[in-house]
């Protein structure tokens, strides 16, 4: 029995030398084969490709090519951008068709989000719906009346808030989470208030609460339940009046909160104060939104409950246009 | 009334025996679990060594100090803690606090195991009641499942493979081959099937194991997700269903366990765990049903026992000229 | 067709018995011999001479006291020196003949020279009952170690329709009955031939494990071609292939109800050696006082010795060389069912001598074992040949728990000792299920009950 034993020891360390060999094997090879968000990867494999063009100087933009048919006609363009998502870049692949306004179809190089969120922005269905249709992008809804002309900021009212998004973050982690909140103002009118926190892995408080992983407590609302509540309260009032706390941060004006709201108050009265004045304002498509020269524009839909990262698909694909509008001289 | 015990019970026939002894059964056991231990660390990093050490030091001196303070025989020298710490250890994710896996530790031997009576006397497996206590209790603390070392990222959160299986959402960044050595993200045991494999080969080829009770596990799980979870009947994926969670690990050294499923009814015992373990990854809450399919299993392997009766020579036969 | 039975272990490799089987049988004539009136585990005899009586070879000395015992013949002639009283482990009296050889004579030589041991004998002449007869006035018992008197086997009333004969010495290290076969083949058949026609059964079958198929082919060679009620059957080498029940389950397909006998199922089974001394009785007008033992293990030179009943077992030892181990431990009969009968380091301590049913004397090293607690691997359940689960019944009996000992069949066990064999935690199983099954029949024996 001792000798079995024996032998099969050594069999077994054997085997598992071997499998540790096939383990960092395959992954030098993974390495070798797949981009994997490394943009430099990316360049080098453009720029190695024929009609490669030169985007030095162009922020967000990696790299981009002319596409062209057998006799050297351009039929269309390929620009590879990025711009930040939630923690990490979002990179796609926008293909556009020779005229640089209509997007023939998109495709996700990398990204880093949320799967469940953000990660949906993989799905056909989502993809599908940027084949053919034109740039700039702006969300469903919220494309700027057509002679705005304005190139940032808010549209100027004088009672009420400014038009735009406004995005604030804490500075600091509070007990494992920074805090982010957004705000956006329609027609002088605030419309939409989203409120989460990220902790140091990237995760969404709202998703790990709605998943069982964030519990508070055994009955009464989840995390996420209750921030849109806090949310809710101030679109009812246009404003925080009346969220009174006590020293523990608590407050008895919303229904079904229980948490310390003094995250959330911080956030939104800052919110709130660059929507009086319209400081940081950030429209729909994102800070360097082109307003559509011709008037005519694309549609999206955003990724719902990823608001980040679908700015950031605006952004890089904005981007993108305006880069080849640029080159393509349009 | 009481047997006549043998003035010297050493005496009695049979007087060969076969030289296996418990500790080294328990020995080889461990001898199995050192690949998957060596890809933990390799694909989690020095975390799974310090909550692998922390699981099996904290079992051996639970058993130790009970044993002690109730002036029981001693057992710890047959290396059972050992196991049901590296087990306990296997079941978490690399993010889990240190002071949690003593916590488990202490209550799946201390509670799980002793108060039952000591080994071969728990109704359930301890390193699974472990788990079950912080999933009860704590469950923050095991919720973070990390991306593995080994995919160049840094420790960056995400859901297991299963978690987005059962959402729905597309796996691709996860390939088979992937989830087969052990690249992906999960508890710090659980994931490199290479790995656990060939540890179980070994306990099958010591006989430790009787690769029934495994085989009969992973083929009703496998049947029925393949029948009920794609989209349609019969399409399920097979291979998403093997190769993610903890199925192989549970399957392979947790549903073998000795005390807590009983001997002669194994394979049925296999049989009504996978399909719990089947019905909580298709219709349940949670994306992961072994664990508590395991524990289910356990539960009733007294009541199974009972009601599968063995057959005793010579009894219930006919008489016949 | 592969013959099995339910459960079972390998215990051995082929070594153990390899140390007595290759060598030649020695032939020794002790000078004295004490025989016992104790022939059996439970059958006593009385003696009918006292010391200072003159016996001749073959002479009555002892008749039955209790329904288990025999007749038991003086295996030398000579004087009794002396009757030794003795107390056996349950404190039960009984006598010991102790006769001096008066003659250097030969006994009973190795050399076949009479005719049924050379060819097949006519045995028209014999009727059933003569043959049974026989049996009882020749001392007959079970040679392969239960010692049952074989006449009341078959004056059984059931009918009986095959005669098993056990050739399967399926124990470790155990080998007289693979010698007696190899040397006195006529002898054993002819022996079975008076048993097919003792029970008036239709056919024998001598069954044979497949680790001495050269003795197979022999006793094929004798019988093939002469029509005779016979059949030789291989079975695969497993222990306990030799049990009563597992040769029923084995050869006949068919199990024996529990609490009856083999005669139930119309079959009587009997040793190889019963088979042969039967013909010694019969036709050699001998009865039995002589047999093979095999002396093996931790000895100088270990092989199988043809001795008179009665030969002290220190002499064995001293003949065999001596003890090759520091402590050792001597068992009277095969490693798993053989009794301990002394552990030391000086044969000459050792007491003990010869019986009818002795078929070995064992010489293992002497090593500590002690239990630890259960694990419930489910080893011992699996290897059960009756099919019980022994671990339960374990747990029963320390508590002390009969009727559950009852409800868990602890009456069916055969103490083959494949439990305890098994055992990874060392527990004496089969020992603690062994007492719990005797305590069942004892109660329900005071009960008046079946």
């Amino acid at each position: 029995m001792k000798d079995n034993r024996l032998k099969g020891i050594i069999a077994l360390a054997v085997v598992t030398v071997i499998s540790f060999g096939v383990i960092y094997g395959s992954k030098i090879l993974v390495k070798d084969n797949t981009t994997n968000g490394n943009t430099t990867d990316n360049n080098q494999n453009q720029q190695d490709l024929p009609g490669a063009i030169d985007v030095s100087g162009a922020e967000g933009i990696v790299s981009a090519r002319e596409l062209t048919d057998d006799s050297g006609n351009v039929t269309g363009y390929s620009v590879v951008s990025e711009a930040k998502g939630f923690a990490k870049p979002v990179t796609w692949e926008i293909i556009f068709e020779n005229d640089a306004k209509t997007i023939r179809e998109v495709k996700v190089v990398s990204h880093a989000e949320t799967p469940g969120y953000g990660a949906n922005m993989e799905e056909e269905s989502y993809l599908n719906q940027f084949k053919g249709i034109k740039a700039p992008i702006y969300l469903k809804g919220q494309a700027p009346a057509s002679d705005a002309g304005s190139e940032s900021g808010a549209s100027d009212t004088t009672e009420g808030f400014k038009d735009g998004i406004y995005r604030v973050e804490s500075e600091e982690m509070d007990n494992g989470y920074y805090y982010m909140l957004t705000l956006k103002v329609e027609n002088g009118a605030i419309t939409n208030v989203v409120f989460d926190g990220m902790n140091e892995l990237g995760e969404y408080k709202s998703y790990l609460s709605s998943v069982g992983k964030y519990v508070m407590t055994e009955d009464g609302l989840t995390w996420k339940e209750q921030a849109d509540a806090l949310a809710q309260y101030v679109i009812e009032h246009q404003s925080v009046k009346g969220l009174a706390v006590d020293e523990n941060g608590k407050t008895d004006a919303v229904a079904g909160v229980s948490i310390s709201i003094n995250n959330f108050l911080e956030l939104a009265e800052k919110a709130l104060e660059m929507a009086a004045t319209g400081e940081g304002a950030q429209n729909a498509g994102g800070d360097n939104a082109p307003v559509s020269a011709d008037g005519e524009f694309g549609e999206i839909d955003a990724i719902s409950g990823a608001t980040f990262t679908t700015n950031a698909i605006l952004e890089l694909v904005n981007n993108a246009y305006e880069f080849i509008k640029n080159y393509a001289g349009k | 009334m009481k047997l006549k015990v043998a003035d010297q019970l050493h005496d009695v026939g049979p007087h060969i025996r076969m030289n296996r002894t418990t500790k080294e059964i328990m020995q080889d056991v461990v001898i199995a679990l050192i690949p998957a231990f060596l890809g933990s660390i390799y694909f989690f990093g020095i975390k799974a060594l310090i909550l692998v050490m922390t699981a099996v030091t904290t079992c051996v001196i639970s058993e130790y100090i009970w044993q002690k303070l109730r002036k029981e025989p001693l057992t710890v020298s047959d290396w059972s803690a050992v196991v049901t710490g590296i087990l306990l250890a296997f079941n978490v994710p690399a993010t889990t606090p240190v002071w949690a896996v003593m916590v488990a530790s202490v209550f799946a031997i201390i509670v799980a195991k002793q108060f039952f009576g000591g080994i071969g006397s728990n109704f359930a497996n301890p390193a699974l009641m472990g788990r079950a206590l912080l999933l009860f209790l704590w469950p923050a603390s095991i919720s973070g499942y990390v991306s593995t070392y080994h995919a160049g990222a840094d420790a960056v959160s995400s859901a297991t493979v299963l978690g987005l299986y059962k959402s729905g959402s597309q796996i691709s960044q996860f390939s088979k081959w992937d989830m087969f050595i052990g690249n992906i993200p999960g508890c710090i045991g659980e994931t490199s099937k290479l790995l656990l494999l060939i540890g179980f080969a070994y306990l099958c080829y010591r006989r430790v194991v009787n690769i029934s009770t495994t085989a009969a596990y992973i083929l009703t799980v496998l049947l029925v997700t393949f029948i009920f979870s794609g989209e349609g009947l019969f399409k399920g994926d097979i291979l998403v269903n093997l190769l993610s969670g903890g199925l192989i690990l549970g399957a392979c050294y947790m549903m073998t366990d000795y005390a807590s499923v009983a001997p002669r009814v194994k394979v049925t015992l296999a049989v009504i765990a996978g399909l719990i373990t089947a019905g909580i990854r298709l219709w349940g809450m949670l994306p992961e049903g072994v664990s508590y399919g395991i524990l289910a299993a356990n539960c009733l392997s007294g009541l199974v026992d009972n009601l599968i009766k063995p057959h005793i020579y010579g009894v219930n036969v006919k008489k016949s000229k | 067709m592969k013959k099995y039975f339910h459960g079972g272990i390998h215990p051995a490799d082929g070594s153990d018995k390899l140390l007595s089987n290759q060598v030649p049988i020695r032939v020794y004539t002790p000078k004295s011999v004490e025989i016992s009136m104790k022939q059996s585990p439970n059958g006593f005899s009385k003696a009918i001479v006292k010391p200072g009586d003159k016996v001749s070879k073959g002479d009555l000395i002892g008749v039955p006291a209790n329904f288990s015992a025999a007749n038991v013949h003086a295996s030398v002639s000579g004087t009794v020196k002396d009757i030794i009283l003795a107390k056996d482990n349950f404190n039960r009296e009984y006598e010991i003949v102790v006769i001096e050889s008066d003659k250097e004579e030969d006994m009973i030589s190795n050399i076949p020279e009479r005719e049924y041991e050379k060819k097949l004998v006519d045995l028209s002449s014999y009727s059933k009952e003569e043959i049974i007869g026989k049996m009882k006035e020749g001392g007959l018992i079970g040679m392969g170690g239960a010692g049952f008197p074989t006449h009341i086997k078959y004056e059984t009333k059931e009918v009986i329709n095959y005669i098993l004969i056990n050739g399967a010495e399926c124990e470790p290290y155990l080998t007289c009955d693979h010698i007696l076969m190899k040397e006195h083949g006529y002898a054993i058949i002819n022996g079975v031939l008076l048993f097919v026609k003792a029970a008036n059964a239709k056919k024998a079958y001598i069954c044979i494990e497949d680790n001495k198929q050269d003795v197979a082919h022999e006793l094929e060679n004798i019988i093939s071609g002469k029509n005779l009620p016979i059949e030789i059957v291989i079975l695969p080498t497993r222990y306990p292939q030799g049990g009563e029940r597992q040769l029923v389950e084995a050869v006949l397909r068919t199990e024996v109800p529990a609490g009856e006998l083999p005669s139930s199922v119309g079959t009587i089974i009997n040793n190889v050696g019963t088979a042969k001394a039967m013909a010694d009785i019969v036709l050699g007008g001998v009865p039995v006082i002589s047999r093979l033992v095999t002396v093996t293990g931790k000895v100088n030179t270990p092989c199988n010795y043809l001795v008179p009943i009665g030969t002290r077992y220190s002499e064995l030892i001293e003949q065999s060389g001596g003890f090759t181990a520091e402590i050792c431990r001597v068992v009277e009969g095969g490693p798993m069912t053989g009794n301990c009968l002394f552990i030391g380091n000086n044969p000459k301590d050792l007491k003990g001598s010869v019986a009818k049913n002795t078929s070995g004397l064992l010489v293992l090293e002497d090593l500590p074992k002690s239990e630890s607690p259960c694990i419930r691997c489910g080893e011992c359940e699996r290897v059960c040949p009756a099919g019980l689960a022994p671990f339960k019944i374990d747990f029963a009996a320390i508590e002390g728990n009969i009727n559950l000992c009852e409800k868990l069949y602890a009456t069916e066990c055969i103490s083959c000792g494949c439990c305890s064999y098994v055992c990874p935690a060392k527990r004496e199983l089969a020992y603690r299920i062994t007492e719990a099954k005797n305590e069942i029949i004892r109660i329900r024996r005071e009960r008046g009950g079946k």
